[in-house]
């Protein structure tokens, strides 16, 4: 056979590998959503729109293509560029569905947690806003999300030279950008959303 | 590999379930074919049942809020979501069936010349009202007429109700009990000089008016 089996197709339609699956990326993309967005219940949908993708998609992954968690980070990075270019359309759509609702205590806590701590995570998230798509991309997940060179080639289906090179050019432009952005005093993280 | 999170909070074990519930329910389906995730696809019906099930398990972060001008609906029923129209005398006239499309319903309401902000709550939940906003000092109590036919609710607002500066404030609420999550089942208003806050949501006032029918 030229296909090795998927391993996560079973994530899609049984609960206790879901369950496993979640428990075991949770981590990641805890991680991942808040080096991104500081607003805890933008990273709470966040969350369930990076999980729920992961299940739609799960039958699709081919483990030869890389990891799963270099796959749930290619996901991850979609749900995130989905909710920045149509911010307001997918808030009209929440609001459709729910509207915004309140995270419960503990839950808040604990993702200003992690949103704080990844503050300066998010500083350079939005230097890298100047950058071309392709080097961002790759800086995002080895800068940002501490993948390496190779893995980040896998989530982007770029080969490794190629990773490198926009890597390099990336750190060029940013570490000017960066320079730049350091003399001016950091405020306080605003609310994303109303 | 990485290891297994134990330590979920509540919203992390929440969407556990609902996404464990969401599995279980394709898994007893015939299976679909793998489709690729695009960036642009609308939402999916499994993240409107998860986004659904978030506001079944808001609670409150907030202190009881004090009693405004509460009405509960009966609940059962379904029809529109919600209309607005303008009489000829230049009244508007809204009509509320489900608690849907809050951001939309605003926009409507600024349509026909009403500055609105508008709220949908999960069940046994409101604006929490301190704070939020400053208190029109005009009196709008009773010029504001509200009528209840099955689970449909509906209210009048007078032309020229509202200052220039005036925003009216609505917060809608879905009922508490289960299987009841769409239809309208209180209704609070009030009557904002300058800026409106955003919604603090907290518990239901034990305060209400029963409606008759």
């Amino acid at each position: 056979m030229s296909h090795p089996p998927n391993p996560l197709a079973s994530i899609a339609v049984d609960p206790d590998a879901l369950e496993s699956f979640y428990r075991q990326h949770l981590p990641i993309v805890r991680g991942f959503v808040a080096r991104r967005v500081a607003d805890p219940e933008l990273a709470a949908d966040l969350t369930a729109d990076i999980f729920l993708a992961a299940i739609d998609a799960a039958p699709g992954y081919d483990p030869g293509r890389g990891s799963p968690s270099g796959w749930l980070y290619g996901i991850a990075r979609h749900a995130v560029a989905t909710q920045r270019r149509g911010e307001a359309r997918a808030q009209r759509a929440l609001t459709r569905v729910a509207g915004r609702r309140p995270l419960q205590v503990d839950a808040i806590t604990r993702a200003q947690e992690r949103i704080d701590a990844e503050r300066g995570a998010r500083l350079l998230y939005e230097a890298m806003s100047a950058l071309p798509a392709g080097q961002r991309a790759v800086l995002e997940l080895v800068a940002l999300d501490g993948l390496a060179v190779r893995e980040a080639a896998d989530v982007l289906g770029i080969s490794p030279v190629s990773a490198r090179v926009r890597l390099h050019r990336a750190r060029t432009f940013l570490g000017a950008a960066l320079t730049c952005e350091t003399t001016t005093p950091f405020t306080s993280p605003t609310e994303v959303l109303t | 590999m990485n290891p297994t999170t134990t330590d979920l909070d509540s919203f992390e074990a929440a969407l556990l379930q609902d996404l464990r519930d969401e599995v279980a329910l394709r898994g007893s389906a015939p299976m679909s074919a793998p489709r690729e995730i695009r960036a642009d696809a609308p939402p999916t019906v499994a993240s409107r049942s998860v986004r659904r099930r978030r506001s079944i398990l808001a609670t409150a972060v907030a202190a009881a809020a004090t009693a405004a001008a509460w009405v509960t609906v009966p609940t059962p029923g379904a029809s529109p979501a919600y209309a607005v129209s303008a009489t000829t005398d230049g009244n508007v006239t809204v009509t509320v069936d489900r608690l849907e499309d809050a951001a939309g319903l605003q926009a409507a309401l600024r349509e026909h010349g009403i500055s609105a902000v508008v709220d949908f709550l999960p069940g046994g939940m409101v604006c929490r009202d301190e704070g939020r906003y400053a208190q029109a000092s005009s009196d709008h109590r009773g010029l504001l007429s509200t009528s209840i036919q099955g689970s449909s609710l509906t209210f009048s607002i007078p032309r020229n109700w509202l200052a220039p500066s005036e925003t009216l404030v609505i917060s809608l609420s879905t009922s508490p009990s289960p299987g009841e999550h769409d239809t309208v089942f209180a209704m609070g208003f009030g009557v904002a000089e300058g800026p409106v806050g955003q919604c603090e949501p907290a518990p239901f006032p034990q305060v209400v008016v029963e409606s008759g029918a």
